[in-house]
């Protein structure tokens, strides 16, 4: 046994840290004493513990830094626990939830949104753009999982070619459309890059449902995984109804994941990445490897706000952020790789 | 057990791989499935399973038709050892076996004191319990195929299906794995439907044969009629020999 119950309590308080650092830093940095107040606050018969934090203190916790910082940290988790699953179920390490469409479908639904926006002006709102984007990115990840049906199975590679082909689709389609009616295209290539910045409460109420409940449905199904990552024949013998799963699974996997797009737009690489981390210090039992890699991606996608926005003066967009690190790390990783195998 | 009716299957419409098979696997047996490459060993083993459905036909397992059979209650009665089982991840050899729980437990259950001593037990009977903590991935191909078959045997199966369990391994290990298989067959009553391309092994082990030619039972019955040196001849297109020692034998000559 490795202790893995451990590893996950030692990852619960990894990420309690981060959230306290990723409110304390910032243009103006607060006391640590005063953050931990603020949050202590907020439990039933502790309110008193903020009366002695400044006011401007407190708002810029509780509406500035604290939104961002839990926008962050489910977005990372649901992207992580997708990514965990979806490897899983593709017996796949590089498979990610954007591989099969949802990030490029999002963004299209998303820029159709602001066109239709400019031209529209009862359909020009936050809520259309995001309910487009999330639609659009689900809707390519059914069209990959209708395209690759043959009978009544859905081979996993047809799925996995489908959506990469629709993926590109979308991309090209986002960029026609941003090149044909966009006479200034810089606003919206930054936003698609990605930033949980200018998160709000009312987006979190959102998000939070989805990642929290989506999360735990794939941890419950950890077994199920397990026996996926032995290959689809070896999971039927073991007693699974293999294409329930199947579904199951990405359906799951897809919203987790695609429910941060409209909010916080294309972070990539996380989904990808932080299982491979994961998957080193707890083991690839997908019972442990789901909420720990929750858990993980939330500190590692708070961390990568956080960096994000006091590197530089100004604030980097998010996606770049996690592209850079992952891009190094999958170079990092094929070293590591070929010194082992 | 099984009982196959009619069976026809080809792949997405093309040319039949196995024409008209009339079959009935009985309690206790053990069935060696022999034939050339090609003559659908493979996929007659893969249609008992249930991993593919007929063309034409029906197959089932214990009177009920396995396409509406669970797959949770197949799995509680049938196991299968596939030829070659690669794993996505690092699992260790103890977490593989583990794996054939699956079917007796819910979804809230962590593996019980019974289910501990089912794996303890299948990982001793293969010998495979001193490697409980080892990569899966870095095992050899020997040890591989041990780790499956505990994997199967913690499924507690009557019905066991073997794809070729002693390809990649030499003749020890071969042995081995066929007397361990044989052992469980005669002293706890496991039926057992394998595949195998070596005649002699077959003749060893097996009381009945199934010799499939071009997609057809070519003959099938009792190990000593069906493997003559005329049917060998026959299908394998082979001289041979056949002796009969304390077990019987057979010499492919060329």
């Amino acid at each position: 046994m490795r202790g893995r119950p451990h590893v996950l309590a030692i990852l619960g308080v990894v990420l309690l840290i981060t959230v306290i650092l990723g409110i304390s830093v910032g243009p103006v940095s607060l006391p640590l004493m005063d953050v931990l107040k603020v949050l202590l606050s907020g439990l039933p018969g502790l309110s008193g513990l903020s009366n002695s934090v400044p006011p401007a203190h407190r708002t810029i916790v509780m509406d500035i830094r604290l939104p961002v910082v839990v926008m962050a940290l489910l977005v990372g988790a649901g992207l992580s626990s997708s990514g965990a699953a979806m490897q899983g179920l593709f017996k796949n390490p590089l498979v990610d939830p954007f591989i099969i469409g949802i990030s490029a479908g999002g963004a299209f639904g998303w820029v159709l949104g602001l066109l239709a926006g400019e031209r529209v002006a009862f359909v020009d709102s936050d809520i259309v753009r995001a309910f487009l984007s999330f639609s659009f990115g689900i809707g390519t990840v059914t069209a990959a999982y209708l395209l690759s049906r043959t009978g009544s199975t859905i081979p996993l590679t047809n799925l996995l070619l489908a959506g990469v082909a629709l993926s590109a689709s979308m991309t090209a389609a986002t960029q026609l459309a941003v090149y044909l009616f966009i006479d200034n295209p810089t606003p919206i290539i930054f936003s698609l890059m990605g930033s949980c910045a200018n998160s709000r409460w009312s987006e979190i109420a959102v998000v939070a449902p989805v990642v929290i409940i989506g999360v735990l449905i794939l941890s419950f199904f950890g077994r199920e995984l397990n026996a996926f990552s032995t290959g689809e024949d070896n999971a039927r013998y073991l007693g699974i109804e293999v294409e329930r799963m199947k579904v199951i699974i990405l359906a799951v996997g897809t919203l987790v994941a695609a429910i941060g797009i409209p909010f916080c737009g294309m972070i990539g690489f996380v989904g990808l990445m932080v299982p491979h981390i994961v998957r080193r210090l707890i083991g690839p039992d997908h019972r442990y490897l789901l909420p720990a890699s929750a858990l993980f991606g939330g500190a590692f996608l708070v961390l990568c706000d956080l960096f994000s926005r006091t590197v530089l003066d100004v604030a980097i967009p998010l996606g770049i952020v996690t592209g850079l690190i992952g891009g190094g790390f999958f170079i990092y990783l094929l070293k590591a790789r070929r010194a082992y195998t | 057990m099984i009982r196959l009716e009619d069976l026809t299957f080809s792949y997405n419409g093309g040319p039949p791989v196995l024409k008209n098979i009339d079959l009935k696997i009985e309690k206790g047996e053990m069935v060696g499935i022999l034939g050339p490459n090609g003559s659908g060993k493979s996929t007659l083993l893969r249609l008992m399973s249930g991993a593919i459905e007929p063309s034409r036909g029906r197959v089932y397992l214990d009177e009920k038709e396995l396409s509406r059979t669970g797959r949770r209650e197949i799995a509680k009665k049938m196991a299968v050892v596939p030829q070659e089982t690669v794993l996505g991840f690092d699992f260790t050899v103890r977490e593989v076996v583990s794996m054939g729980r699956y079917p007796h437990l819910g979804r809230f259950q962590f593996n019980d004191p019974r289910s501990h001593y089912t794996i303890d037990r299948a990982m001793r009977s293969t010998e495979v319990l001193e490697l409980s903590d080892k990569s899966f991935s870095k095992l050899s191909g020997g040890e591989k195929q041990r780790t499956i078959l505990a994997r199967a045997l913690a499924q507690e199966p009557i019905i066991l299906l073997l794809d070729e369990p002693t390809r990649n391994l030499d003749i020890r290990h071969s042995l081995d794995i066929m007397t361990l298989v044989k052992d469980m067959n005669i002293g706890g009553a496991l039926t057992v439907v394998v595949i195998l391309h070596d005649l002699d092994l077959a003749a060893r082990f097996c009381n009945r044969a199934i010799l499939l030619k071009e997609g057809r039972v070519h003959r099938d019955g009792p190990m000593e009629k069906v493997l003559t040196p005329e049917h060998i001849h026959q299908v394998f297109d082979v001289r041979s020999r056949v002796r009969r020692e304390e077990v019987m034998r057979i010499e492919v000559i060329g």
